[in-house]
């Protein structure tokens, strides 16, 4: 019976991924240049983002606060943090779609720093996924809440499948720096505000 | 066998010695050993098959002796494809051991159903062949399902070759299964009706690597329409990404 379950489910999923590629080839943006990067990303705050996944400040918070006030203002960090990791999924995938079509390029200095962009998005996006996913399993069920239990440390979040999240933003914003002037674009400026 | 049934049966066979033609000038071969020797193989295959069609005893043994190469290439290919798309993942402790797994996971769920539903081929090589043609397809739809996912979530370039081979052998490979189950279930009454469909998919399969392959690459970027930096305002910018770096 399970068999025979999977071995549908499978029919199913296949049929399924031919479907989405296809829908998916047919909306996907069309070849995003550098025009087509700054105005479209999400700026991340990383020294609030710092802030939030520092373990001294919750100590503090911890100590500071009654346990169902400290409860209450971390639900509320949470729910920022998944803000930002948002924005950072968002990011990330405007830079690969970006980085993508520049590998593609004939200019092999591009392609380089391209292929660097891709990786450290690629890895970005999978710890802001990773993420997304644990912290919102908290918000749904409520481990915040759970008198039993201590309250959720967002420090914990930090790395995630073994990436140091905010590092790794870090090192994309670095990495799309490089190839924005490889590019020879000159808003350079406003590429680092946007992300 | 009329002429119809001979472009349907044997039409697909010019189109992989297109694709194997495309591969040699492409010289694909050093990017994707397996998948030219899967083509390579298949032309020889099908050029055999259709050499003794007429002698039904030797077709049966060239079919049979063919068919049982056909999983083995299938693996190797989709292990070319997995160490293509995820070079990149290669420094995660947990990536490695997917592939290996999957194989293991289809077989064993290949090798349950064969028991759970009997397809009167329990004996035999005949069996065993059919049995791992199945388990390849099953990982060729995992591959495919995966890849997809990885191109919604993480931006994957569908554009790339591996994810071509994965996307025809992915939707061949599907309407694979669902023919081979539906044979299971209806029987011989709509054998000539699953077999074409079959054939039909394999040759939009060819059609699919066909594209991948001879699609040149992208011509020159645009680059922007303003004069390069000069070397004293690249130090500059290059001094600002510096100090945007964390200590």
């Amino acid at each position: 019976m399970i068999v025979t379950i999977v071995w549908n489910l499978m029919i199913t999923a296949g049929f399924i991924s031919c479907v989405v590629i296809a829908a998916w080839i047919w909306f996907h943006f069309p070849d995003r240049t550098a025009d087509d990067v700054v105005d479209f990303l999400l700026p991340v705050d990383l020294e609030k983002a710092e802030t939030l996944l520092d373990a001294n400040t919750e100590t503090h918070l911890r100590c500071d606060l009654s346990r169902r006030d400290f409860r209450k203002l971390q639900r509320k960090r949470i729910h920022l943090y998944v803000a930002f990791v948002h924005r950072m999924a968002h990011n990330a995938a405007v830079l690969i779609d970006w980085a993508n079509r520049e590998a593609e390029g004939s200019d092999e200095q591009a392609a380089m720093l391209a292929h660097d962009l891709q990786q450290i998005a690629v890895e970005v996006r999978l710890y802001s996924l990773l993420t997304m996913i644990k912290l919102r399993l908290w918000l749904l069920i409520r481990l915040d809440s759970w008198q039993v239990l201590p309250a959720p440390s967002l420090y914990e979040v930090r790395e995630v499948g073994g990436i140091l999240g905010l590092e790794s933003y870090d090192r994309l914003k670095t990495a799309a720096s490089f190839l924005f002037l490889e590019m020879g674009r000159r808003n350079f400026d406003e590429l680092l505000h946007n992300l | 066998m009329t002429l119809l049934n001979l472009i349907l049966w044997w039409g697909e066979l010019p189109l992989q010695a297109v694709l194997l033609y495309v591969l040699v000038r492409k010289q694909s071969f050093r990017t994707f050993p397996w998948f030219f020797a899967y083509t390579l193989f298949a032309v020889t295959a099908g050029v055999s098959r259709f050499l003794v069609r007429s002698h039904p005893s030797v077709y049966q043994g060239v079919y049979w002796t063919t068919e049982a190469i056909y999983p083995l290439m299938g693996i190797a290919v989709m292990y070319e494809v997995f160490r293509s798309v995820f070079r990149n993942f290669s420094r995660l402790w947990w990536f490695p051991p997917i592939f290996p797994v999957t194989v293991v996971l289809c077989l064993a769920l290949t090798i349950s159903r064969n028991h759970s539903v009997p397809s009167g081929l329990e004996h035999g090589a005949i069996a065993w062949i059919i049995g791992a043609e199945l388990g390849v397809r099953l990982l060729q739809v995992a591959m495919f399902a995966l890849l997809v996912t990885l191109v919604l979530l993480f931006g994957l370039r569908w554009r790339q070759q591996a994810f071509g081979i994965c996307a025809g052998y992915g939707l061949f490979a599907t309407v694979a299964l669902l023919t081979t189950t539906k044979f299971y279930e209806f029987g011989t009454r709509f054998k000539f009706l699953w077999g074409m469909v079959s054939i039909i998919t394999y040759s939009i399969a060819v059609v699919i690597w066909l594209w991948y392959f001879s699609v040149p690459p992208k011509a020159e970027l645009s680059r922007a329409e303003q004069p390069p930096l000069s070397a004293q305002e690249l130090g500059r910018y290059k001094e600002i990404v510096r100090r945007v770096r964390r200590p």
